[in-house]
Parts: C-alpha cells; sequence; structure tokens
C-alpha cells in the first residue's frame, strides 16, 4: 500500500514538472510575440458601480468594459466595491499604501479635500478647459470639486450625476383622505392629523440612515434662510446656536413632534421608507430622482406624482432652493509626467463624455445629468418628465451644509447629532454640541 | 510519561451530604490518573532540532501579527492623516490624551463596560443550563443541540437585520410579546438612545450562547459517571452534583469561556454597525467604532493607532485579572 502509494505521488510530481515546463515554454512564446506589439498599460480604477441590479451601476460596468474592448492596448483593473464603508476603507487604503489609484469616484468637497491639499487628488481644470472636452460644463456643475476657498485653484473631479431630492405624492391616498397635493410646509402639517387619523405615514423619512436627517435639515435651511445662510455658516458668520440655526432646528423638531414623519421614522432606513412609500402607507416622500424607476413596482403607480418639495409661506422667495449634489464624480491620480497619464485620462474622458448621458438618457428615458442633453420627450416616463420639469425651474441649491466645513468630521458631528432629534434630544443640546466641536477643531487648528 | 501518584493534593473532596444534616466527607475521588507529570519528557533537555522548525511559523507569525502590532505602536505617537505624501508629524503622547478627553470614547467605554457584563451574566448561566440539558439523551436532542448553535455561524450583518425586524415597534414579534404582556407595543427599543445598547448586549448573548453551550457540554462530558453516580446513591441530588462535582470540574473551561466572552465582547463591531449603525446619535458606538471612523472617515490614522493600542492593552489586562480572579476562586 505504502508503495502504491510513493509511486502515485511519484507520477504526479512528474506530471506537475511536465505541465510547468510546457507551460512555461508557451508563456516565454506569447512573451516573444507581445513584445513585438504595443506595450499594454495597467491602470486601476474604483468606483461603487458593481451591482448588476442597480440600473445606473449596470449601466457604467458595462461602459468601462466597453472601453477595454475598444482600447486593447489599457488594461483597467477593476477594483470597485459597493458598500460605502468597504469602499472609503480600500480607497483610503490605497491612499496610504502609496499606491492611490489612479481614477476613481467620490462626492467631492470634504470626501477628497485632504487628498487634494496633499497634491494626491490632480488638478483637471486644463483638461476640462480643453477643445476637445466633451463632457460637464456649465455654472454650478463644478461647484463641489472647487476647493478655491481652502486657496487651492483647479477642479478636481467631474460628476457623472445630478442628485436632487423631490416630493413623491401618492394622490391616491391624498384623494381618499379629501386632500390635495400640499404647496407649503404650512399645507403639510394641516394634512398630518387627517393623514394619521387614516392610518398613513404623512411624509416618509427614514432616519436610521443618517444622511436624510441631514437632507432634510439642509432642505430646511435652505428655504428658511436661503443660499446666503451657508456661506455665513461655514465661514462662521452664523453660528449653529445662532437663531437662525435654532429656529431651522426647532421646526424640524416641531415637524416630527406633531408626527409628519409618523412615529418610528428612527426605526427605517432610507429602503424602508421608499418601501414604505412604494406598499402605500406613505402618502408622500423626499427622494432622488434614481428611485423613480421604483415606482413601477407600486399599485398605485399611476397615482404618483413628482413636484418640487414644499416651501414657507413666509419665505417664497426660497421655494426653488433645492437639496443638489454632484454624486459619482471622477478624479485621477495619475501625474502628468506618468506613462500611464493618456491611459487613466482617456477613461476619464470616456466615462463622462456627452454620449454617456444621451445614452442614459435613451435607457431611462430621460434624466437630469450634469450636462445639456437633447432630450426626446416621446417615451419620456412620466414620471421622470415631471421631474425634469420642475427641476428646470430651480433657482439654485447645495450639497448638505456639514459637508463645506473644513474639520474633516463635520459630516458625522452633525449626522449623529441631527439623528437625536427623532430620538427626543432637545434642540439646543444637538447645536451646542455641533458648535462646540467646531470650536474645539477651530482652537486646536 | 509516568502518572502521580495518589496523594491527599491530587483528591477532589466533595462536601455536603444529606445525612442527618452533617457536614463531612463524602468522597474521596482519585484524580490522579488526569495529572501528567510536568517535563518529564526527554529529561528536560532541551531540543535544539526544534528551532528549524518552528522559524516558518514565526516568520509567519512576525509578518502578521507582530509587525502590524509594532507598526500600530510606532504610528500612535504622530499625527498623520493617512496620505503618503504627509509626513508623520510627532505628537507624543497627545492621541493618548485625546483619547481619554474624547467624549465619544466615555460613551463607548460605558457601552462597551455594559455588553461585556451582560454577556457574562448571560451567556455562562444560560450556556450551563442548556449544556446540562444537552447531556441527557431525549427525542430531538440533536436538533435541539443543533437549533442552540446555529446563531453562532449565522453572519452577524444579517443578525442584525432579522433583529431590526424583530424589535420593530408595533410590528415586530417583540412588540407583540410586550403588548401581550399588557406593555406598550409601540416600544422602540433601537431607536431610544438609553434603551439600544442594551438590545446590542441581548443579541450578542443570543449570537454566542450557543458556542458556549457546546464547550461546557464537551467539559461536561469528560466527568467520568461513576463519579456523578456514586455521589447520586450517597444521596447527593442534582443541584448539589452540580455545584459541588460538576462545575468545579469544568472550572478551567468556565475561565476560558468568560476569557473569550469578554474578549467578544470587547471587539464587537460587525453587530454595532448592522443593529444600529452606532445610532441613534452616538449612544451605541464602541471602540472598534471610533477607530474604523477615526482612521477610515476622519484620517486620523495616529489616533485610531492610538485607540487600537489601547483596545490591546484593555484586552490584556482583563485577559490577566479575569484569570487571576478565577483562578483564586477555584481555589478557594
Amino acid at each position: 500500500m505504502k508503495r502504491k502509494l510513493e509511486k502515485c505521488m511519484m507520477l504526479s510530481m512528474a506530471a506537475c514538472l511536465l505541465l510547468g515546463g510546457c507551460q512555461q515554454q508557451s508563456g516565454g512564446g506569447a512573451k516573444e510575440s507581445s513584445s513585438e506589439a504595443k506595450e499594454q498599460i495597467t491602470i486601476t480604477y474604483m468606483s461603487r458601480f458593481a451591482n448588476e441590479e442597480e440600473p445606473d451601476s449596470k449601466y457604467y460596468m458595462e461602459r468601462l468594459a466597453k472601453f477595454q474592448e475598444e482600447n486593447p492596448d489599457i488594461k483597467v483593473e477593476d477594483l470597485s466595491v459597493v458598500e460605502l464603508d468597504a469602499y472609503k476603507t480600500k480607497l483610503k487604503s490605497t491612499v496610504a499604501s502609496g499606491k492611490p489609484v489612479d481614477i476613481f469616484t467620490n462626492y467631492g468637497n470634504n470626501d477628497i479635500a485632504e487628498w487634494v491639499e496633499s497634491g494626491v487628488v490632480k488638478d483637471i481644470s486644463d483638461i476640462i478647459s480643453a477643445e476637445d472636452w466633451n463632457g460637464p460644463a456649465g455654472d454650478g456643475i463644478y461647484e463641489s470639486f472647487n476647493y478655491s476657498a481652502r486657496g487651492i485653484d483647479g477642479i478636481y473631479g467631474v460628476p457623472t450625476k445630478v442628485l436632487a431630492n423631490m416630493l413623491y405624492v401618492n394622490t391616491r391616498i391624498l384623494d381618499e383622505c379629501g386632500l390635495k397635493t400640499p404647496e407649503t410646509w404650512e399645507d403639510v402639517l394641516e394634512m398630518t392629523p387627517v393623514l394619521k387619523e387614516n392610518g398613513y405615514i404623512p411624509m416618509a423619512l427614514g432616519a436610521k440612515t443618517k444622511g436624510r436627517v441631514c437632507h432634510w435639515h439642509t432642505l430646511l435651511a435652505l428655504q428658511m434662510w436661503g443660499m446666503e445662510f451657508k456661506d455665513d455658516l461655514v465661514s462662521g458668520k452664523e453660528k449653529w446656536t445662532g437663531d437662525k440655526m435654532m429656529e431651522v432646528i426647532n421646526t424640524f423638531k416641531s415637524f416630527i413632534d406633531q408626527g409628519v414623519f409618523g412615529e418610528f421614522a428612527i426605526s427605517d432606513d432610507a429602503t424602508a421608507h421608499e418601501a414604505r412609500f412604494i406598499n402605500g402607507e406613505a402618502a408622500m416622500m423626499m427622494d432622488l430622482s434614481v428611485v423613480i424607476p421604483q415606482m413601477k413596482s407600486s399599485k398605485d403607480y399611476d397615482s404618483i406624482k413628482v413636484t418640487r418639495m414644499p416651501y414657507f409661506k413666509e419665505h417664497p422667495e426660497n421655494k426653488n432652493l433645492w437639496y443638489i449634489s454632484m454624486g459619482d464624480a471622477y478624479s485621477i491620480t495619475v501625474d502628468k509626467d506618468s506613462p500611464k497619464y493618456d491611459a487613466v485620462v482617456k477613461l476619464l474622458k470616456f466615462m463622462t463624455e456627452e454620449e454617456t448621458y444621451k445614452e442614459q438618457n435613451e435607457l431611462w428615458k430621460g434624466g437630469v445629468f450634469p450636462m445639456d442633453v437633447e432630450i426626446n420627450k416621446e417615451g419620456t416616463e412620466r414620471l421622470m418628465q415631471e421631474y425634469m420639469e420642475s427641476f428646470a425651474k430651480k433657482s439654485g441649491g447645495c450639497d448638505e451644509l456639514d459637508v463645506y466645513f473644513e474639520m474633516p468630521n463635520t459630516q458625522d458631528v452633525v449626522r449623529n447629532e441631527m439623528q437625536t432629534l427623532f430620538a427626543g434630544r432637545e434642540p439646543d443640546e444637538i447645536a451646542a454640541a455641533i458648535q462646540k466641536e467646531l470650536d474645539n477643531y477651530q482652537n486646536n487648528k | 510519561m509516568r502518572l502521580l501518584p495518589p496523594s491527599r493534593k491530587n483528591l477532589i473532596i466533595i462536601k455536603t451530604i444529606n445525612k442527618g444534616g452533617k457536614k463531612g466527607l463524602l468522597k474521596l475521588f482519585d484524580k490522579s490518573p488526569f495529572l501528567k507529570e510536568k517535563n518529564m519528557s526527554n529529561n528536560g533537555k532541551k531540543n535544539k532540532g526544534a528551532l528549524p522548525l518552528i522559524l516558518p511559523a514565526f516568520i509567519l507569525y512576525s509578518a502578521v501579527v507582530a509587525y502590524p502590532l509594532l507598526n500600530m505602536l510606532y504610528t500612535s505617537f504622530f499625527e498623520w492623516n493617512g496620505v503618503y505624501t504627509t509626513p508623520y508629524v510627532f505628537a507624543g503622547l497627545k492621541n493618548y490624551a485625546s483619547f481619554f478627553q474624547d467624549e465619544s470614547v466615555h460613551i463607548a467605554l460605558k457601552n462597551i463596560v455594559i455588553i461585556m457584563v451582560t454577556s457574562v451574566v448571560g451567556i455562562v448561566p444560560i450556556g450551563l443550563f442548556l449544556a446540562s440539558v444537552i447531556q441527557k439523551k431525549f427525542f430531538g436532542l440533536r436538533f435541539v443541540r443543533v437549533s442552540y448553535f446555529l446563531p453562532v455561524i449565522i453572519n452577524k450583518v444579517s443578525v442584525g437585520l432579522m433583529f431590526t425586524f424583530i424589535l420593530y415597534p408595533m410590528k415586530g414579534p417583540f412588540a407583540q410579546i410586550v403588548k401581550l404582556f399588557g406593555g406598550n407595543e409601540k416600544v422602540n427599543v433601537l431607536g431610544n438612545m438609553q434603551l439600544a445598547i442594551w438590545a446590542v448586549a441581548f443579541v450578542l448573548i443570543w449570537c454566542n450562547v450557543g458556542l458556549h453551550m457546546v464547550l461546557y457540554s464537551s467539559a461536561m462530558a469528560a466527568i467520568p459517571d461513576d463519579l456523578t453516580e456514586s455521589a447520586k446513591l450517597d444521596g447527593a441530588s442534582r443541584r448539589q452534583i452540580f455545584f459541588n462535582i460538576t462545575l468545579p470540574l469544568i472550572g478551567n473551561t468556565i475561565q476560558i469561556s468568560v476569557v473569550l466572552i469578554l474578549m467578544n465582547a470587547f471587539k464587537i463591531y460587525d453587530l454595532v454597525v448592522a443593529l444600529t449603525g452606532g445610532g441613534p446619535g452616538n449612544s451605541t458606538e464602541v471602540l472598534s467604532t471610533i477607530l474604523f471612523k477615526n482612521a477610515f472617515y476622519y484620517g486620523k490614522f495616529g489616533y485610531a493607532n492610538a485607540i487600537g493600542v489601547i483596545t490591546v492593552l484593555i484586552s490584556l489586562l482583563i485577559t490577566v485579572v479575569i484569570n487571576g480572579v478565577l483562578r483564586a476562586c477555584r481555589k478557594d
């Protein structure tokens, strides 16, 4: 038995050696032929487009595959990850190790501020101002990727998405309760007791997802005090504990106390709040345009409409200010003198050129993009049309207020504190906690 | 290998006999067959040939464990934002001072203590009870054993999602049970800043009790049957057998189990993220989540490493203290 085993082992070792030798020989042959062909350049790419279940993710994955087909001399090593925490961890690890990803997606502002300051992320202003640039251009598009307030010139990212919150309304529920689509927040407060009596959540909100809470906070602040308030807050002219901000937070708290978001908003995350609206449990919700395709799964689809968010009667001048974020922007880390530079820029242009948005426009039958795209209204999905019509009337907007601050963890601090509004904490405590963190940062700078 | 000769110190003395209320020695059990003499192999000579054999493992250990730990210790004395172009800036003990001044750390430490104490108080008695139940043969034993062990192998993220539903106010099973007992079905455990951490602790107990049930069960199975049988013949009750025979004999296992429970509770991360995300606010933050945020959200790698070093030191301290306390209890 032992001898048989030894014989088997000898034979398998011989087979391995033989196969290894053959492979080396063929590998050597391949090397000889490839050296004659153009040298292939490998670049690294990272995004959150890695989930084929999500339509926009799938689109960008296919777009990347198309780039590789059309450019066999460029090999793209795709390191994409869907989940945000995992994405941030992986991305930061590559930067810390000294080998940052050549081209990656981000949300600008504080997301990459330190990397811009350290010179890791490169200025692409000469790329986007060149004559052959075919991607997004125009006022406001690059605001989140402009760090001139920090004394740094240049543009550091090209956005691929415009994320803007709109009001989704289930008119069947409103009709059932004898109500109309609200124009103002005062209308919403009047409707709330009626909707609650009939067993509906007036406005779905997944407060477990902290970001959604801050989208609301930002929207209310803009609608109360306008765009100047954001600048004054960031510059320190206005404080979180000041009268204006306290009025914003107190108003938000009063909405919660009056049941505008239902009783258990703190237990729902963003997915749950969308589900509540789609299932007909909530009369309204604030959400991005990316959820429009999901509305088709609702039995109330024909009764759902999309419109701009309500406004305050006292401040009609701010009614067309929106919460807007430029999302999933591409940034690069490759120097101009690097042999990979041309390949990386080629990929950047390919993923952000006009054709990208035209194709998406055809796929989704409409949309809001970071550049003007000729839209064929025939065939545009109804909700998307309503969305685009409302969006066209916007007068301005900004991202979450917390992303504009210099302190790196402002967003986390504000999101953590704001969420506690839904857990019964008092507005003045929340404001004081946020202001304290900001003051500590300034004092220790 | 020679066995030690029987002597008084090798004997287990079983106390408390129910014979007319008199206390005294019931039985002397010779545990010498279970003891091995130390250092009896190769007559105490050092084996030089072992060194080359352990070298690969040592190199691997150094690369994977020792080097990262030492690097973490080194970086903890510097400020660094995680960008390779940014030099390390020597900060001395500033990161450690920040640790003790950081309010979120105070909350995290309080949460860790709650989780650790609750875990020990919950897992040990329940695990012992379940282990004694599965020692008996009955119909469905295998099903019971598998059922209680299943939570151990379920992914913590899935567990978090599952309990989000279970603890959902009004609609979740927990709310219905509370309503059944006359309570308020609108109770929102995960949305309450005071209660959320207790929910995390409870879920952690649920996840881990099966593992410790198996540990205790294995230790109990190693107790010789003749010991318990002779105790029964001499009139000892089940309670007496459990507390005077079983528990002392599985003392080592309980010690290991407590250390494992405390370490597991101390380094909890995935369950917190899945169940509460550290919220509401930061009421369920733990050291792992704070370390992660400081490193990968705020870019404070030096401070994050300081948290890591302190975490290691606290873990070592807990292990030493617990081992000492339990050893002292067993000697008593």
